[in-house]
Parts: C-alpha cells; sequence; structure tokens
C-alpha cells in the first residue's frame, strides 16, 4: 500500500486570501504523499483542465476575498462564471466531470462555505441547485472552539470511515448550515448526507451555544454529497495533525489518552483513493 | 467624459431584516434591469435567505414596517474593501477589464428602526453606536425614497483643474521665530522653532543655494521639501526624545536615554554572548531595522516587533487597531531582504472599563470606552484572523487613567531563511543584511495611495485633542495584504528582491529615505531618484507631497535589481498585485523627487537622515524613587489584615476572580483565531469541556518537522508605575521572563545548548517635556521614565537576555481645554525564547488527583500597594481601616530570583519529568494562582498552612519570582532534593472538585471549583462589533 499511497496526487488550492494550505500540505506530507501540489486558484482558473491531474481536489480554510459579499461568494463566483482565453468553459464545468471522474474534493472551513456557494453541496437532485447555505453563526460572532462531533455511521465517505467521534477546532463566523426547506432535509435525513453533527460530553447532540457555536440546523458541522466523494466540513482537521494540538493534550498525556485526531481523516481518504485508484482513473485529455 | 449611470441595489437577509446592504454602482457601462438583475442573483444574493430591490429600498419586511433609516458608507477616501472586491467580481462577471469602462461600486449598510425617531436624534445614536464620522458617511431620514439619489456617495471631482505651478508651493522660510512656529503649526509638521531655524539654515548654506541654482531650484524649499523633512524628524521615525540631552537645573546628566540604557544594555550583552558562544551567537540583528533578528536554528533567522497604535485606536478604535496589527506584520516581514513568513500575533490592550462612561462623564469629543474597547478587539479580530496569523498571546489591563487615550501593542514574529541567493552574483549571502546597489530600481507594491492617513507620523507625537486631524485615520485591508505577503513570499523564495521596506508612518518619504540612507551609510554617496507621476493613485487630485507622505495602508517599498523587474511583473500579474516601478537608487547623496519632469524635491541625504537638533529635556531633582523602607525584607505589618478580612476569605477569593483585571479573557481569546497554522501548542487556555486554565506563556512550534518551540509572553503592570516606576518597569521584566522558565524556556549564558532570546521594549507615556503652565509636572514624568530605563538596564544585564528592538510612544494624553487625561507611565515586555522540545513543556494546570502542590519563591507580606486585593469592591468600606504607608509594590529581588529559575531549569532538564505543571503568580498572588491551576481538568485541592498570622497577605500578596508546581508524590524526594529546601508544600491535589484551605487544622475557606469558575468566567463580555452594539440596543 506504501507505494500506491506515494503514487496518489493532490491538490491544494491557495491564493486570494486561502489560508491553511501549509497545514494542509503538512498533512499529506506527513502521510508520506510524494505528489501534493499547492496552486494558486489564479493558475487554476486559467488552465481549469489541469485539476484532471489530480486524485484529490483540496478547498482549505481561510479568508477568500476578505469574506467580502459573505463568506467564499466571491471566490464560488470566479469558479463559477470565469471563464478565459475565449475558454468555453468554467472551473466548475471541469470540477463536474472531475466528479464524475470518481475524483475526490474536500472543502474545509472557508472551503465548505466555496463548496455550498458552488451547490455542489447537498445536490440531492444532480442539478446544482441552492439546496443549504452557510450563515453567521448563532452567537453572531467569529469563533475558535474545540468542538465534539458524532459520525454519521450511515454516511458512505471514505473519509471518515472507522471513526465514530472525532474533536476538532471550528473558527468561523459564518459555520451556520440552513437547509433550504423540509424537503431537503428529508433527502439530508434519509440519504444520510449529514455527516458530523454537533454533540455534549454525554456523546447526545447538542445546540448549548459553547459546544455548537454555529447553531446549524439538523445541529450540522459537515456534509457530503450522494456519491461521499465531496465533503465539506466545518472543523479543521489540519489543525489536529499531532496530539500537541488539542487544548488538553498536557493532561492526556499524563493519562496516556489515546484519541482520534485530525489528521485520521486525511489517512482514510489517502488510504481509500490508493486501494481504488488503478480501478477506476480515467484519463482526461 | 462618458456619461456615467447611477444604480444601486439592496440585498437583505431574511433572517435579519433590520440591517441590509446597499450596493451603489457608478459607471458608463449601461446595465440594463435584465443584465442587473442576473448580476445580483448570481454574484450577490443568497438564494436561500436573500432578497433584493433595485433602484429602491423596502421598508416593510415580514410585516414589520420601519419608520426611521440611517446609512452608513465609507467616507470616499477612506477604504471599502466590499466595495472594491464587488467591482472586481463584477467585471469578472462581465468579462470587461477594460479602462474604458468605469466602473465604481460602494458599499454600504442600512438599519432600520420601527419607532419614528426624529433624523437629528437618529445622527445621534449613529454616532454613537453605528459609525465614527471620522470615516463614515452618515445619513438620517424617517423616508426611505430620500435615500434614492446616491450623489452623498461619490466625490465630486475637483471643478476647478489644480494648474501644474499650484501643485506645488514655495514656503518662504525668511521671517520672525513666531511665523515659523505658524507655519511648523499649520502644516501639522510637529517641528519646534531650534528645529525650524537648523532648517532655515540648511537652506541659507552657500553650498544649497549654488546647487539649488545650477537645478534651477527656488531658494527656499517648496512644500514637499519641508514635509519630507518633517516626516524624517518626526518623534515617530527618530525618537528624539528618548536621544535628548537631559538637564537637571543646567547640569546634563543623560545623554540619550536611548544610548544610555537600552542599547548599552544589549551592547555589553552582546559582548558576553560573543565570548560565551562565539561571535556566530543568536543575536543577529538589533535596533538598525524594522525588526529585531535572531537566529533561531542553523537556517532560520527570526524577526520580531512589537508596535503601538494608541493614537489611531483612540480616534478610530477599529481601524487604528487593524491597521496597527497590519503595519507591524509588514514591519516583521520587511525586515532584513524581507518576505519572511509570518508567524504569529500578540496582542496587549490598556483600556479604560466597559462602564467607564456610567461612572464618569465624557469630555467632548472623548470616546466611549465600550466603544472603544468593542472596536479594537474587532480591529485586531479582522488584523489577525483575515491573514491567517494566529493570535496567541496578549493582556488586557483595565484602568481610568486610559480613558482618554487607550493603548493598543500588536506584535509580529516572522521567519526568514539565513541564507539567501544573490540575483546576480549567485553566491549565497546574509539574509540579515538589506542589500541595495546604486541603480536598483525602487518598485511600489501593494495598495494604491489616496489621501488616507497623511501626518500619521507627525500627528502620532501630538496629544489628542478635539482638533485631531481626521486624515491620520484609515481602514486597513487585510485581502490586499495577505496576497501582497504571498507575492512577496514567492518573489523572496525567486530571489527577484534585493531587499524591501515597509511604508510605514511618512509613507514614500520614509520608506525611500531609509533606503537610499542605508545605501549612503555603505558608500557614503547613496542616494534615491523618485518619479511621483508613476505612483499609482487610488483617485486624481492628490498633491505632490500628498502622493509622497500618504500613509496608505499595505504598501511595501521594494529593491529589485532592473534584469528581474520583467519577471517581478508576471508574478505580481499571478497574484493580482499591482507594482509600480517609480524610481531607482543613485550615488549622488540626494534624496530626488520629480514630478511632471520637474524637479521639486533636492535634499541632502545627511542633513535629512542626521540632521536634526538633539532635543533637550529639564528632569527634576528629587530622586524618584521608593522608600526603600523594607529592604530588610522582613517588616512587621503593624495592622493585622486578618482581622479585617479573615472571614470575607470566601467572599474576596471568588470577588478577586471576578475583578476586570483577572477574570477569563475567554470571550476575547475565542473571536481571535489563535490556531491557524496548526503550530500553537500551548494555548491562551489549555482545558477542555468549556473549562480552562490560563497559561503564562504560549508556545508555538517552529516547524512540522521538528519539535522545536518558541515561547512568547508579555510583562505589563502599570499599576505599580506611579508608586514605584523602578519596581514597575523591574517587575513586567520578570513577569515576562519567569512566564518563559514556567513553561520550560532556558536563561541564556548557562550552558552551550542551542538558546535565544529576543526582547521587544514599548515604553508609553503621558507628556514628559516640562511646562509651566500646561505640563508642570513634566519634569517629574521624565524622572519616572529615567527610572524605567534605568530598571531595565539592571535587570536584563543581570539576567543577559538582549533587548533587540522597541518603539517609544510620548504624549499619550488627552486634552479638553485645561483638563487632561493623561495615562500612567507604560512598559510593556514581550519576550520570545527557544524551546527545545515543545513534548516537555510545562502547563498550568493541576493534571492528576494526588499530586503535591508547592509554592515556589518567596513572598513578602507587605507587597500589597496597588494589588488587586485592593481594588475588591467588597472592601472598599474596610479599607479605610488601612494604613497604606504599611504597603510597597512588589520588588525583583534579581539574585533570588536567578537562582529559583536556575533550579526550575534543573528540573525540567530531568529525564524523569519532574514538574506536571508550573503557574506564575501574578496579579491577586497565590489565591488566584492556585484557582487558575483547579479549572482545566475540574479537580480540588486541598491546602495545609501553618501560620500565626498573615494568611490573607499570603495567598494575595503580589511578590514577583514566584510559581505553583505540582509534582507526583512518588517524586517528592527527587523535587525536593533539587529544590534544596527552597519550597514551601501547600498540600495535594483532590478529585472531589474543592478548595479547601486549612490553617493549623482550623478550615478556612472551603470552595467548590466550579463556584470559583463561575466568578473568573462571568465577568468580562465584549461585543463584537458595532452592528451588535445596535442589536442589543434596538
Amino acid at each position: 500500500m506504501n507505494n500506491s499511497k506515494k503514487d496518489i496526487s493532490i491538490l491544494i488550492i491557495s491564493g486570494q486570501g486561502i489560508n491553511c494550505d501549509q497545514e494542509m500540505f503538512h498533512a499529506y506530507k506527513l502521510l508520506g504523499v510524494n505528489h501534493i501540489d499547492v496552486i494558486h486558484i489564479n493558475t487554476i482558473l486559467n488552465n481549469p483542465t489541469i485539476i484532471h491531474n489530480y486524485d484529490l481536489i483540496n478547498f482549505p480554510g481561510g479568508f477568500s476575498f476578505g469574506d467580502n459579499l459573505s463568506s467564499g461568494k466571491v471566490l464560488a463566483n470566479l469558479i463559477k462564471y470565469k471563464k478565459v482565453n475565449g475558454k468555453k468553459y468554467s472551473l466548475l464545468d471541469q470540477i463536474k466531470i472531475f466528479i464524475e471522474n470518481a475524483g475526490y474534493i474536500l472543502g474545509v472551513c472557508n472551503g465548505f462555505q466555496i463548496l455550498v456557494h458552488l451547490n455542489l453541496l447537498t445536490n440531492t437532485n444532480s442539478k446544482l441547485e441552492f439546496e443549504v447555505t452557510l450563515k453567521e453563526n448563532k452567537t453572531n460572532k467569529f469563533e475558535n472552539r474545540w468542538c465534539k462531533f458524532i459520525i454519521n455511521k450511515q454516511n458512505k465517505t471514505p473519509f471518515f470511515r472507522g471513526i465514530d467521534f472525532i474533536e476538532l477546532p471550528i473558527r468561523c463566523g459564518e459555520g451556520r448550515v440552513v437547509i433550504r426547506d423540509l424537503l431537503i432535509r428529508e433527502e439530508i435525513l434519509s440519504k444520510n448526507l449529514h455527516i458530523l453533527q454537533y454533540i455534549d460530553q454525554e456523546n447526545n447532540l447538542t445546540d448549548n451555544c459553547e459546544l455548537n457555536p454555529c447553531g446549524s440546523d439538523l445541529y450540522l458541522a459537515a456534509l457530503t454529497d450522494l456519491s461521499g466523494q465531496i465533503l465539506g466540513m466545518m472543523p479543521h482537521p489540519e489543525a489536529y495533525l499531532t496530539i500537541y494540538n488539542h487544548p488538553n493534550w498536557p493532561t492526556k498525556k499524563t493519562q496516556q489518552t489515546q484519541s482520534i485526531i485530525g489528521l485520521n481523516i486525511f489517512q482514510n481518504i489517502v488510504q481509500h483513493i490508493s486501494e481504488v485508484k488503478y480501478d477506476k482513473h480515467i484519463k482526461f485529455n | 467624459m462618458d456619461l456615467m449611470t447611477q444604480n444601486f441595489f439592496q440585498i437583505i437577509d431574511k433572517t435579519a431584516t433590520a440591517i441590509s446592504k446597499i450596493y451603489t454602482i457608478e459607471s458608463n457601462y449601461f446595465f440594463d434591469s435584465f443584465e442587473l438583475e442576473k448580476i445580483i442573483r448570481d454574484i450577490f444574493l443568497n438564494e436561500i435567505t436573500g432578497e433584493f430591490y433595485i433602484n429602491q429600498l423596502n421598508n416593510t419586511l415580514n410585516d414589520t414596517i420601519f419608520n426611521s433609516f440611517v446609512e452608513v458608507s465609507f467616507l470616499p477616501e477612506v477604504t471599502d474593501d466590499e466595495g472594491k472586491i464587488a467591482e472586481h467580481n463584477i467585471r469578472e462577471y462581465l468579462n470587461i477589464f477594460n479602462d474604458n469602462y468605469k466602473i465604481s461600486v460602494r458599499s454600504s449598510t442600512l438599519y432600520a428602526f420601527k419607532e419614528k425617531i426624529d433624523p437629528p436624534l437618529l445622527m445621534d445614536y449613529a454616532v454613537k453606536y453605528l459609525a465614527n464620522k471620522l470615516i463614515n458617511n452618515i445619513f438620517a431620514s424617517n423616508n426611505v425614497t430620500t435615500f434614492y439619489s446616491r450623489n452623498h456617495l461619490f466625490k465630486k471631482e475637483n471643478a476647478k483643474q489644480i494648474s501644474s505651478e499650484e501643485k506645488v508651493k514655495i514656503m518662504d522660510l525668511s521671517g520672525s521665530d513666531e511665523y515659523l512656529l505658524d507655519i511648523s503649526k499649520k502644516y501639522l509638521l510637529a517641528l519646534n522653532l531650534e528645529e525650524m531655524h537648523c532648517i532655515r539654515n540648511y537652506f541659507l548654506k552657500e553650498e544649497t543655494i549654488k546647487k539649488r541654482q545650477l537645478l534651477n531650484l527656488p531658494c527656499w524649499p517648496y512644500d514637499i521639501e519641508i514635509e519630507t523633512i518633517a516626516q524624517t524628524w518626526s518623534e515617530h521615525c527618530k525618537h528624539k526624545e528618548f536621544n535628548a540631552k537631559i538637564f537637571c537645573e543646567g547640569n546634563l546628566i543623560v545623554d540619550s536615554i536611548f544610548n544610555t540604557y537600552i542599547k548599552r544594555a544589549t551592547e555589553e550583552i552582546n559582548k558576553e554572548l560573543i565570548e560565551f558562544y562565539g561571535a556566530d551567537n543568536f543575536l543577529v540583528k538589533v535596533f538598525d531595522d524594522n525588526a529585531g533578528l535572531v537566529k533561531v536554528d542553523e537556517n532560520n533567522l527570526l524577526s520580531w516587533k512589537v508596535e503601538t497604535h494608541n493614537s489611531p485606536s483612540a480616534l478610530d478604535p477599529y481601524g487604528g487597531a487593524l491597521t496597527g496589527i497590519l503595519g507591524v506584520n509588514r514591519d516583521a516581514v520587511a525586515t532584513g531582504i524581507g518576505g519572511a513568513e509570518p508567524l504569529f500575533n500578540t496582542n496587549v490592550l490598556c483600556f479604560a472599563s466597559a462602564d467607564y462612561a456610567e461612572r464618569v462623564q465624557l469630555l467632548p469629543s472623548q470616546m466611549d470606552p465600550k466603544k472603544i474597547i468593542s472596536g479594537v478587539v474587532k480591529g485586531i479580530q479582522d488584523g489577525g484572523n483575515k491573514m491567517g496569523i494566529p493570535t496567541i498571546n496578549g493582556s488586557i489591563i483595565f484602568d481610568d487613567r486610559f480613558s482618554g487615550k487607550p493603548l493598543v501593542f500588536c506584535g509580529t514574529a516572522a521567519l526568514l531563511p539565513t541564507k539567501t541567493i544573490d540575483a546576480t552574483t549567485k553566491a549565497s549571502i546574509n539574509s540579515a543584511i538589506k542589500k541595495i546597489n546604486c541603480g536598483d530600481l525602487i518598485i511600489s507594491a501593494g495598495g494604491r495611495v489616496g489621501r488616507d492617513g497623511i501626518h500619521g507620523a507627525t500627528f502620532s507625537s501630538e496629544a489628542l485633542d478635539e482638533n485631531s486631524p481626521s486624515s491620520a485615520v484609515q481602514i486597513g485591508s487585510p485581502y490586499t495584504q495577505k496576497i501582497l505577503f504571498d507575492f512577496l513570499k514567492e518573489a523572496r523564495e525567486k530571489y527577484l528582491i534585493n531587499t524591501m521596506t515597509d511604508n510605514g508612518a511618512g509613507g514614500l518619504s520614509s520608506s525611500v529615505g531609509e533606503l537610499a540612507q542605508i545605501l549612503h551609510e555603505r558608500t557614503a554617496a547613496g542616494g534615491a531618484n523618485v518619479y511621483l507621476d508613476n505612483v499609482l493613485l487610488k483617485y486624481v487630485g492628490l498633491l505632490p507631497w500628498e502622493i509622497f507622505l500618504s500613509e496608505s495602508q499595505e504598501r511595501i517599498t521594494l529593491v529589485v535589481d532592473k534584469d528581474n523587474f520583467e519577471q517581478l511583473r508576471i508574478l505580481a500579474q499571478k497574484y493580482e498585485v499591482e507594482i509600480a516601478n517609480i524610481g531607482h537608487f543613485t550615488d549622488d547623496g540626494y534624496l530626488s523627487i520629480f514630478y511632471n519632469k520637474q524637479l521639486i524635491l533636492h535634499l541632502d541625504l545627511t542633513f535629512l537622515h542626521k540632521g536634526v537638533p538633539q532635543k533637550k529635556l529639564e528632569i527634576c531633582n528629587k530622586k524618584i524613587s521608593v522608600k526603600d523602607l523594607h529592604e530588610n525584607n522582613n517588616i512587621n505589618l503593624d495592622i493585622n489584615l486578618d482581622e479585617i478580612f479573615l472571614d470575607k476569605f470566601e467572599v474576596l477569593s471568588k470577588d478577586i476572580l471576578s475583578n476586570i483585571n483577572i477574570c477569563s479573557r475567554e470571550k476575547i481569546i475565542r473571536v481571535l483565531d489563535h490556531e491557524v497554522k496548526g503550530q500553537t501548542i500551548l494555548k491562551s487556555l489549555m482545558g477542555e469541556n468549556n473549562h480552562y486554565s490560563p497559561q503564562d506563556a504560549a508556545v508555538f512550534r517552529l516547524h512540522f518537522n521538528s519539535y522545536k518551540g518558541i515561547a512568547v509572553s508579555n510583562g505589563i503592570c502599570p499599576q505599580y508605575a506611579e508608586s514605584d516606576p523602578y519596581e514597575m518597569s523591574q517587575g513586567a521584566f520578570d513577569e515576562s521572563i519567569r512566564s518563559i522558565i514556567s513553561v520550560g524556556g532556558e536563561l541564556p549564558l548557562v550552558n552551550k545548548k542551542t538558546n535565544f532570546w529576543s526582547v521587544c521594549d514599548n515604553f508609553c507615556l503621558p507628556n514628559i517635556v516640562y511646562n509651566e503652565l500646561t505640563n508642570p509636572d513634566g519634569k517629574e514624568k521624565l524622572a519616572k521614565l529615567v527610572r524605567m530605563c534605568e530598571a531595565l538596564y539592571d535587570i536584563s544585564t543581570f539576567f543577559k537576555i538582549p533587548l533587540t528592538s522597541g518603539k517609544d510612544s510620548m504624549k499619550n494624553d488627552f486634552l479638553y481645554k485645561d483638563k487632561k487625561i493623561s495615562i500612567p507611565p507604560t512598559v510593556l515586555y514581550s519576550t520570545l525564547a527557544h524551546i527545545g522540545d515543545i513534548r516537555n513543556i510545562n502547563s498550568s494546570e493541576f493534571k492528576n488527583p494526588g499530586d503535591l502542590i508547592y509554592l515556589l519563591g518567596d513572598t513578602y507580606n507587605f507587597e500589597l500597594a496597588h494589588s488587586r486585593l485592593f481594588d475588591v469592591e467588597h472592601i472598599v468600606h474596610d479599607l479605610k481601616e488601612i494604613n497604606f504607608n504599611n504597603f510597597t509594590v512588589p520588588k525583583v529581588r534579581r539574585e533570588k530570583a536567578k537562582e529559583l529559575y536556575l533550579l526550575i531549569m534543573e528540573a525540567n532538564e530531568n529525564k524523569n519529568r519532574v514538574l506536571n505543571s508550573s503557574h506564575d503568580l501574578s496579579d491577586g498572588g497565590l489565591i488566584v494562582a492556585l484557582a487558575e491551576s483547579l479549572f482545566a481538568n475540574n479537580l480540588g485541592a486541598t491546602i495545609n498552612i501553618s501560620q500565626e498570622k498573615n494568611i490573607i497577605p499570603f495567598f494575595f500578596s503580589e511578590s514577583h519570582s514566584r510559581f505553583i508546581v505540582s509534582v507526583s508524590a512518588n517524586k517528592k524526594n527527587l523535587f525536593e532534593s533539587i529544590f534544596d529546601g527552597r519550597f514551601k508544600l501547600l498540600g495535594v491535589v483532590t478529585d472531589d472538585p474543592l478548595l479547601k484551605i486549612f490553617n493549623k487544622n482550623k478550615n478556612v475557606l472551603n470552595l467548590a471549583t466550579l463556584s470559583l469558575y463561575s466568578s473568573y468566567s462571568s465577568h468580562l463580555s465584549c461585543s463584537s462589533d458595532s452592528s451588535d452594539l445596535y442589536r442589543k440596543n434596538l
């Protein structure tokens, strides 16, 4: 498996105010992946087909375009509408093909917001319509806080395989998932598109604002599309690459408590792609 | 000129109807309503929660009818990031980048109220809660249709074209002294008579006259010349008061505080560092660049700078704090060759408390501290978060004396590779040294130039009053700076830039001037030519001197080899960063400025940089020092505090934890991203399940591929200043280093292992210049400053900890007629130090039931003067019984402190990990430190002491250089052998979450940890922005 792991290709998007690209890079680096490219969004917009060289596209967190016109909105607009050098397609058009070709997409925080504004999530009818959105936190302010999440075991995304619970920090001002209507809500629940939900110490879903400052519908913190290839999550797995990131690590260390860390999510997807890569990979010309 | 049309649209979020956004588009591109609607739907609207109205505003929503409206937008000269980005997005959408199409978007916020409120009242309300007249346009009306004409948003271009002759003015300097002073005042030059004479003499020198005749320049200077001199000679740039000659009754007693105390201390320490570690020791560059540089490992240098932004924050708290943090980012990034990677920010804030205006009548134009606090916090939040730089350490101090001017200290550390490659010779060269050659291009990168921030450098050294200039106020754009930094990093990695410096106070006049001066000093002939026509402007109509002095934000001046320019230009395009080639370096020894092909400034660099006459200050004769009455350390208090307070021990403990200067800062810490980058190992608050213990210092991991780290701390205690400035300064220094020792740092010169320390000193003072009428106690204030500096010299040379950079901020006074609000003399020490292995650091919280709790260091019962104990509201009445002369402020006993720190280092070194936790004692003393250690894991402690008296002083004294530590019971012997009698066993950590204190087996305190925590965490609140205030007041 180690060799195939080195063969997989990871794209991390940077620039225009994205700021978690470096720790994302180190996540894959720590896992021994050889081919990791951090590429400026403008380079990709100028040549959208380069995304087909990769198995996984990462939209890291940050403040693209300073969060103006609402978080992630402006960058999503460029991905949707920008067509350069007389090309007939936008980056979004290529992303659609990338998904059809079984590529994986991870969006964290601002990246999640971008995926939502692209209507890639939750996309229950595959028509890229507005189904969910992200709004200001219930607490009405930016919060950097570690929260605890339960993983929906019915969701088939490989990112969280084998994980029941995880603690991760949220660092956002607009992390409240708002679902368009009851219909979509039912779709999300029945198709198990919800993947992370805020819980309390007793593992019960919670809307206590000290445990869940965002206050999303359905206590949501992360969503996938129907295929599980696209994951958008508010909390930051790349902020928890070693136990020394946890806010109570000194105590955990003396008590030798083992925990699932953010790196495990990256490990899962790298492993999954390595396993299936040679079966599914279709070259795009 | 094409016909400009106006359109506007309102975007409403159905979940928050009372606040909506308006975007106003002025363009010569014709938008038909169908196209406009499509644009709004596609790029502005949130389809799930949004609604929009084109060229009209709605006044009814969800059955609510609104009757009063306030629209807040930015003044035309102030950065409107949202408008700019909206414009960018519309252009992208329509695919029109052609300059023939003018599209300008302005964003504004509309606040709606149900009640019908008279416009004047609405305006008052808006000024109080929603906006700031210095940066905002504010419109209030009861009728929504009065907003339909959008003309008020757009600046009308000057109908009268300024002719080129009028653009530069000759400043005749012949005339009386009064006339010279008038000029200085009228043009906000902040120059005194001696300096004005000195300038006049320069222009009257035969050599100058000849040269100017030859160049066809007038004898007297152009306005841009005198403005440039004033900027260069400003207190902000030249630190004239820190470099002044100080006279006491006619006798010179100190020739430059800076040289005598600060610089000398570091020079002496450097000698010892060289002796001990060799010439290649960690101290790389001090005092002569944007920030200090130390070596952190073989491959990396660390720059470290802390700045103040007090006056701008007093005028516009949000913009002031935001530009403060963004400005210090640029300092750290542009040190050495520049393009460094910013690692983290720090913030220390001094305010009057939020309820000040409820207790004290505000003076006209004095801003409500509540508004200052929320604005500053929001500024720091946006400045750090949007740049992706974690804010990892800080402090907040409340004192009513900060009600006139708050203190806003912003710090940034950045990492720069030790070596770079010379673009021309391909040789490996030292990146600490700024490389500039004659012929190199001067490139301005980043934001465009507008009229914002003109005279910031000269103004920042003046007291605030009702006439303070609004031009000094500006809003920053973290987005613009983030993309600029991304660009600079890649440009540096590709060796495209020789060096760079920040455009801060003084704008181009100081950045180009400083760079030219570096070349001048190296070659004795360096100079620079600048062509102002090439500078990119935000709008037309700027005068040449305004272009040169403007402090428009997010700009860096680059020095670029001309062969690299094309490559740099292409790279800048990729990042969408604007760069402009504005001139080049010369070898004529002059700074020359051209505008419209005409030479309009020609100044000798030696005169410009070395010509400022040394200032003279007067000091009083009295020795400003404390009564050293308690020198023998064992005075008997003639008052028994236990008699008054022991039966109130529990309520005192709870009250002190909720004291505004002690209580949890969580509400502020949470709005600051403190762990982006994933390298913050010891955060300000550690714990889980909503129980957190505050930590002594932050620890930041240097790289992902090693466990080396940096400890970050600060020391500040202005509450002791009036009583003893020497001990205040020493105490602050000790606080900053003991915090680092506590988490696991090591003093230098102890062993040969890798180590580094870097201290930034920031002095903030009220006016220290004596004036019989306006500042009668100026001499005493200067004496206090001298004592603070003596202490700094004494303690830094004692511990051999070098000062690497610093800053002073003078005249922190607020004036209204004959009333004056002055800050207490304040000094902040911000300290970085090496951590060998982040996995072995100490955190403050107790971890295991059964661990033993020890107190390290000596407690002095009388060190309670200005202590937080006496701030506790419950005991105001009892205080009348107390003779405060019995108390002193805490004193640093350097020898004893050092002995203890060496033992702690030994314990930390021991492979058997002796300490399970360590927490230093500061405000509030032992009781506070004990309680804080219990919080994170919701543990308890049983404390047993055996004292005849002075129980209250034992728990509340604020003596320095003390720690509480916890130790596994099975390491008791090891611990006690290391600390060899220098400890006091206090008790044991318990599973039962109760703090129980026994004296001679008699229970004197019994409180649940949860109850202590609720006191600690209840108090401080901070609303994050003005619309929050609006929501609350709605």
